[in-house]
């Protein structure tokens, strides 16, 4: 049982990462990597966001749209299950954490259309995961954001003291950049066997 | 028919549920904002130059609540002589 959540935790992460293998949630990836410590937060609340949403997502999948055989509701129903917990998140950080909220700005309420979230919810009815795996796998999923976007902020503060060519500045050598990690993490593949 | 009505009840509770958390949340985790705050906002330039010295218009604002920084740093506003004297009005309330 251990075994396997701990299975489900490094596939997510490093395998399945959702950012780099599935190119999930690239807007806040690109958007908010350019400074690191504004990067962490934005990992932070996601990967809030998902452990929250992972197990809610499952008990109104299983206790009510499976039991009233309402599977085409699953998207509504996720969609306002996020907003409104991206909602309580930006209300508890504008009160307790003004200049981070300051910081990252639209990136905030923006989660709330982040696919990467959207995917996992749906990931999780696919895989038929039960109540602790699929909280698992949210918070792996976070944790891979966070993972990419730390890389990515990294990397960003370092580039800008280096001589990049005039006409890759600015989103060029960002996206080329978020290529090579991709490729890194595609190596990483052979990691687990994901079922 | 049947479907249809059970799919809105549905959501209608479940929406009913989670808009009755957030209200609750809200009015735990509410931020008092000074009222003038916007309408400052609007009446400064809103480009985010940062020739004030501040980072931001919506940080400016807030000096000039607090009395911290003069309207006559905005080097945008001064051209329009009207708003400058709107934003004085204002902030004498």
């Amino acid at each position: 049982m251990v075994k396997e959540l701990i299975l489900v935790f490094i596939a997510t992460v490093l395998v399945n990462n959702f950012v780099l293998k599935y190119f999930l949630g690239i807007c806040p990836f690109l958007g908010v990597s350019d400074k690191l410590s504004s990067a962490i937060s934005m990992g932070f609340a996601t990967t809030f966001v998902m452990t929250i949403t992972a197990p809610v997502a499952w008990l109104i999948n299983n206790y009510i749209l499976v039991k009233f055989n309402l599977p085409f509701l699953q998207y509504v129903c996720f969609i306002i299950v996020i907003a409104s917990l991206v909602q309580f998140v930006e209300m508890v950080i504008k009160k307790f954490f003004p200049l981070l909220h300051q910081s990252m700005g639209i990136y905030l309420p923006l989660i709330t259309t982040n696919c990467a979230i959207l995917f996992m919810t749906l990931q999780l009815v696919l895989k038929d995961y039960s109540l602790i795996k699929s909280m698992v796998f949210g918070f792996g999923a976070g944790v891979g954001f966070t993972l990419a976007i730390t890389i990515m902020a990294s990397i960003r503060e370092e580039l800008k003291f280096q001589d990049v060519p005039e006409s890759l500045k600015g989103p060029g050598i960002t996206l080329i950049i978020a290529g090579i990690l991709a490729l890194i993490f595609v190596g990483l593949g052979g990691l687990i066997q994901v079922k | 028919m049947n479907i249809i009505l059970l799919s809105a009840i549905v959501m209608v509770v479940l929406a009913g549920i989670l808009g009755a958390i957030l209200s609750f949340a809200y009015s735990k985790l509410k931020v008092e904002e000074d009222p003038r705050k916007e309408q400052l906002l609007n009446l400064l330039p809103g480009v985010n130059c940062g020739a004030c010295g501040s980072a931001s218009c919506a940080d400016f604002a807030d000096k000039l609540i607090k009395g911290e920084a003069d309207i006559s740093k905005c080097r945008i506003s001064l051209r329009d002589e009207n708003k400058v004297t709107k934003i004085k009005d204002l902030l004498k309330e």
